[in-house]
């Protein structure tokens, strides 16, 4: 029993060996379940054409083939530019996205700033309504004018009203008043208590916010359906999106003809679309462990209480 | 509004004169504190620039959901100024029909189902993985639980048939296997509710226990070894400590998940059952009857009606319970 | 208080400035492109992908259209499956295009998005209007005004049951008394009895079981003209409520339930090719510029792969007419030089040949003055399908097209009937809630009627019950109402 104790001291927390061999199994169980898909996904882009019509999706299908990449192959000029498009918008995007959100959030969370009620009103408000797709095309190509250019896969996402409202909070518990007032008497610049003193201790917040720009960018095909039509400038997630309403339209229309026919033939098949999942799935999963510690210490926001 | 510090001097009636004079000073204060606030003041204008271009303009153009929209050949705006007023005609189709009730019903149930689910299962889990003694093996754990999320309900769907397809599922081979009679999932409205119950938990859990998870081990560990110093055994530490440490986590995303009730994942309820008729009365929800109904009028009056009435009603929802949650313990409020 | 005040009056001065500064982008932007005295450069919004050798075939297309009209083309392609939702918010923003595949055909043009071409065609474009024929014109008409430019091709469809000859003959099924669903069952019998893991009857989500209709407000709404022989066309049905579609329905949910049609076929999206071996028999729609089943064969890419069966009367439908229209932007500064460009792509041969088959000497030969042999190099994705272009009547045809099979191709299109809903468009602006409400009921039936999934008699019985509470009523006698107008001035 003593011995026991010791360390249950040690590691305060922590279950009985017992009860965590339990609770391992479950967690890792759920787990299990939760990896399940990716390699489903996986398994399916490397299935024959044949062993998808015959038995449908299968999780050990009874022939194999790399047919689907070999046809990404093929188009791997155009694949490998929508990579390109989509990386440079995600990087661009998020820190944008971050940079405009933070300072704002920033400037709404300090007392000593004059107008923080009305920007926070200002911000609150554009939460209420949703502007509607018409007009925000409207802007965009008519006031803006910035149709087919990479600025308009940028810019609709560039600022995210609830994260402002988030980090703002964040500021607030994280960002002791005193510290910043102190660095003022000393005759630090506004610019300069920001780089130096907030923004280091803002980094897990911060982190948070661009993972979820950079998530909001990377599966983005809206924004290309509606500003682009150049070939050059399309992302991937929409040549995703692209093949995939194809399919459903013309599979949908098929009894129209030999004419909706003709077209259906072009369209890869299922383990290519698969494969091209893979791709465009994969950038993600992988980087996001690197971005795990972060991620979990800023998901904090509002809930620590110092 | 969303601020706690007062500001505002306390009111006390003042003289004609005074406020005349306070008026004056002001005016002059409007420039002096503008210099004053001017790093600030330039921190806030890109976002405010953005917000007047993608919502204070185009927010406008709300409006069409309260007429009858008619083409001008000048544009949008000159359209808009042409097109009758039609009041809340536009709204109708919302409420009108016997199937308003069962989708309203049907989006709300669904919510709060979600919300109670998500709720126990990921403090479930994020207390489970907190206490857990091996903590490599827990990043890998929270790592792979949050896989789900980052994929598109388009590839959930594919995974969800391959276990429901009615020839080649999984769980038909399994039924048949063993001699049972193969279910025709996508036509049994019956089991829909869990399926999609399920589905919809699972791929938010990883997220949501992560994020419970992180305040779970904020918390100061001294408070444990009091407990335990009490003689507390692990089910009371976790019920005296844990629990009420994550309480103000809980209500926030509880405001957060009610602010969106009247909002159904449409992914979810479109993708994952393949759209199938036969199955509406338990997956149909506010955003798939809009969408199912309107892709083929394509009507932009009725499609920002239906956007207008789920914006207002979750703004209502949102600030309502953050006002309760604010009188209750203000400091679990969101704003 | 105040604070209100302002926020309110900035976002008053916002939209101020947003109203006048979106009419400073109109005018820019339109005044641009006619600003340079050279030849017009008009832009064009087509359905589908982009053809392979896109650079080539609008170099020589613009060569002519230089030459007859001082105009080039600037063709955009936009997905099948994006077409509607981008055309949708295009035509709503009222962005300047001049030429574009119509979409949402009637609606659009009720609402005022395209250009009345009425007057213009005639004037602009006489060889073209002329050539197309009169169904097209009826049954675009809108309240008695043209806003499209038909393409002239399949102009009656009939609607056909078509047989994999494959399996015809290896099996030796009979498929000569095959004229209906119900007169289907013999075939699908004979040959499930022999393969039961190919597919008998191809049906997936969005099939429909045709019969002898034509409808209103298109096939996927319940509301129907009876166009049979011996019925008088004059009334609004719900076609689910007549005889021949419930017994069409009652067969499809017998072969459901033998095994002939996929188990998941309500949901399912799978494509049969028609070039691959996974069905026998599949409902296809023809019409007289398939030349009987040689677009099919063509399609399955060897003679007499296909056999079909016609299982209704050829018709000069309302939906047919409207299968593929060009229109003319409302908001297009160039209304008369777009219609001129659409007859020429109508009627200039070597204009439109070239759009649809490729360059002479490299993806076809001549052989006569209108029959060409292609090459090796031609390919259909290089450049744009022949329904989708121009008056299919001056296309060059293949050596494999008989002199033959042409003459009968123009008296089977005398002989069609003319559908009696051609010109007629209803005006559903008072009843669009009650509309929305029925297309919902009817994407929770549509799909398990039409595949055989459900059983009919106690579906239907409820789908009318719901169809009922969403209105159904109401819009049949507006449309009764307005049908019977429309009879008694014809």
């Amino acid at each position: 029993m003593w011995r026991k104790k010791e360390i249950s001291t040690v590691e305060i927390r922590s279950f009985g060996p017992g009860a965590n061999l339990c609770f391992n199994i479950l967690v890792a169980l759920f787990a299990i379940s939760c990896l399940l898909p990716l390699i489903f996904i996986i398994v399916i882009s490397f299935s024959s054409e044949h062993a998808l019509v015959t038995n449908g999706y299968q999780f050990w299908p009874s022939q194999w083939s790399t047919a689907g990449y070999e046809y990404l192959s093929h188009m791997s000029g155009k694949l490998l530019n929508a990579l390109g498009v989509t990386l440079l918008v995600t990087v661009l995007g998020t820190a944008i996205n971050a940079t405009f959100t933070a300072t704002y959030a920033y400037s709404i969370s300090r007392s000593s700033f004059r107008y923080r009620r009305f920007f926070t009103l200002f911000c609150l408000i554009t939460m209420l309504f949703t502007p509607g797709m018409v007009a925000n095309y409207i802007v965009m190509t008519n006031l803006l004018q910035l149709k087919d250019t990479l600025w308009a896969l940028i810019l609709p996402m560039a600022v995210s009203p609830f994260n402002i409202i988030v980090m703002r909070t964040f500021f607030k518990r994280q960002v002791n008043e005193s510290i910043i007032e102190a660095a003022r008497i000393d005759g630090a610049s506004e610019m300069r208590i920001f780089c130096q003193i907030v923004l280091p201790l803002a980094v897990p917040g911060i982190a948070t916010i661009s993972l979820f720009a950079a998530l909001g960018y990377w599966n983005d095909w809206f924004n290309a359906l509606l500003y682009i039509q150049n070939t050059r400038l399309v992302p991937l997630q929409y040549l995703l999106m692209q093949i995939q309403s194809n399919i459903q339209m013309l599979s949908q229309n098929a009894t129209q003809g030999a004419q909706y026919a003709t077209g259906l033939s072009n369209i890869p098949k299922e383990a290519t679309q698969m494969a091209m999942v893979v791709i465009s799935v994969a950038p993600i999963a992988l980087s996001y462990p690197f971005f795990q510690k972060y991620f979990v210490r800023g998901l904090t926001i509002g809930g620590v209480k110092e | 509004m969303p601020n706690p510090e007062p500001e505002m001097p306390t009111v006390q009636p003042e003289t004609p004169e005074e406020k005349a004079a306070r008026k004056k000073e002001n005016r002059q204060n409007f420039w002096y504190s503008v210099r004053d606030n001017t790093p600030l003041l330039l921190f806030v204008i890109p976002g405010a620039i953005w917000m007047i271009f993608f919502f204070y303009i185009p927010v406008f153009a709300n409006v069409v959901a309260f007429k009858d929209f008619q083409f001008d050949p000048n544009g949008f705006v000159a359209s808009l100024a042409r097109s009758p007023w039609v009041g809340f005609k536009n709204f109708e189709f919302l409420f009108s029909s016997n199937a308003a009730w069962v989708i309203t019903r049907n989006t709300v149930l669904y919510n709060l189902g979600f919300i109670s689910l998500n709720l126990i299962i990921s403090v479930f889990f994020a207390v489970v993985m907190s206490q857990l003694r091996n903590r490599r093996l827990t990043k890998v754990y929270q790592t792979s639980m949050l896989l789900p999320y980052f994929l598109s309900w388009v590839i959930i769907s594919y995974f969800v048939y391959a276990f429901l397809s009615p020839n080649q599922g999984l769980l038909n081979s399994m039924i048949t296997g063993n001699g049972g009679k193969a279910i025709s999932w996508y036509n049994a409205p019956q089991f829909w509710p869990f399926i999609l119950l399920f589905v919809g938990t699972w791929k938010g859990i990883g997220y949501n226990s992560i994020l419970y998870f992180a305040s779970a081990m904020s918390i100061d560990p001294t408070l444990f070894e009091a407990a335990e110093i009490d003689g507390a055994n692990k089910w009371q530490q976790i019920k005296n400590v844990t629990l009420p440490a994550l309480v103000p986590l809980m209500t926030l995303m509880t405001i957060l998940a009610i602010g969106n009730i009247f909002r159904a994942d449409f992914g979810l309820f479109y993708q994952v059952p393949q759209n199938s008729g036969s199955l509406y009365n338990v997956t149909s929800v506010l955003d798939t009857y809009i969408y199912n109904g309107l892709t083929a009028t394509g009507d932009i009056g009725m499609s920002s009606a239906a956007a207008l009435y789920q914006s207002l009603v979750g703004f209502i929802l949102l600030m309502t319970s953050n006002f309760i949650v604010r009188r209750v313990d203000p400091e679990s409020a969101l704003f | 208080m105040a604070k209100w005040q302002k926020v309110v009056a900035i976002t008053g001065l916002a939209a101020g400035l947003a109203v006048t500064l979106s009419a400073c982008g109109n005018n820019k932007s339109s005044s641009s492109s006619s600003s340079s005295k050279g030849p017009t450069t008009l832009t064009m919004y087509q359905i589908g992908d982009k053809p392979k050798q896109y650079d080539a075939m609008i170099k020589r297309a613009n060569k002519i259209l230089v030459k007859k009209a001082n105009a080039k083309l600037k063709i955009t392609y936009i997905g099948w499956g994006d077409y509607s939702q981008k055309m949708s918010v295009i035509v709503s923003s009222g962005e300047h295009y001049d030429i574009a595949k119509a979409d949402n055909y009637a609606v659009n043009a009720q609402k005022g998005a395209y250009a009345d071409l009425t007057k213009l065609l005639p004037k602009y474009a006489p060889e073209a209007y002329k050539q197309i024929d009169s169904a097209y014109i009826k049954g675009n008409k809108i309240d008695g005004k043209l806003y499209a430019v038909p393409v002239n091709a399949n102009v009656y469809s009939t609607q056909v049951i078509s047989f994999n000859k494959k399996f015809v003959d290896k099996y030796n099924i009979d498929i000569s008394k095959v004229n209906s669903y119900e007169t289907l069952n013999s075939a699908l019998k004979a040959f499930h009895a022999k393969d039961k893991n190919t597919v008998a009857l191809a049906a997936g989500k969005g099939f429909k079981v045709e019969s002898n209709f034509d409808y209103p407000l298109g096939n996927t709404l319940p509301f129907a003209v009876d166009i049979s022989k011996g019925a008088n066309g004059k009334k609004i049905v719900n076609q689910y409520d007549t005889a021949q579609m419930q017994a069409s329905l009652a067969a499809m949910h017998k072969y459901y339930q033998a095994g002939y049609i996929s188990q998941d076929a309500a949901t399912s999206n799978t494509d049969y090719p028609i070039a691959s071996n996974t069905w026998f028999a599949r409902q296809e729609t023809q019409g007289p510029f398939d030349y009987g089943d040689f677009q099919l064969n063509n399609t399955a890419g060897k003679k007499d792969a296909i056999e079909s069966k016609a299982i209704t009367v050829p018709l000069k439908s309302l939906s047919q007419s409207q299968v593929f229209d060009w229109v003319v932007g409302n908001g297009s500064e160039h209304k008369e030089l777009a219609v001129k460009v659409l007859g020429l792509i109508n009627t200039d041969k070597t204009l439109l040949n070239g759009l649809v088959w490729g360059a002479e000497g490299t993806d076809f030969n001549k052989t006569g003055t209108d029959k060409i042999k292609l090459t090796s190099k031609y390919d259909p994705s290089n450049q744009m399908g022949a329904w989708m272009t121009g008056n299919n009547k001056n296309l060059y045809t293949t050596d494999a097209i008989t002199d033959k099979m042409i003459k009968e191709r123009d008296t089977s299109i005398k002989a069609a009937k003319s559908s009696p809903l051609l010109g007629f468009t209803p005006d559903t602006s008072s009843v669009k809630t009650e509309i929305t409400n029925i297309q919902n009921v009817m994407n929770q039936y549509i799909d398990g009627l039409n595949t055989g999934t459900s059983d009919p008699k106690p579906t239907i019985k409820k789908m009318d019950k719901a169809l009922k509470g969403a209105g159904y009523d109401k819009v049949q006698k507006l449309l009764q109402k307005q049908y019977t107008e429309f009879l008694a001035k014809q």
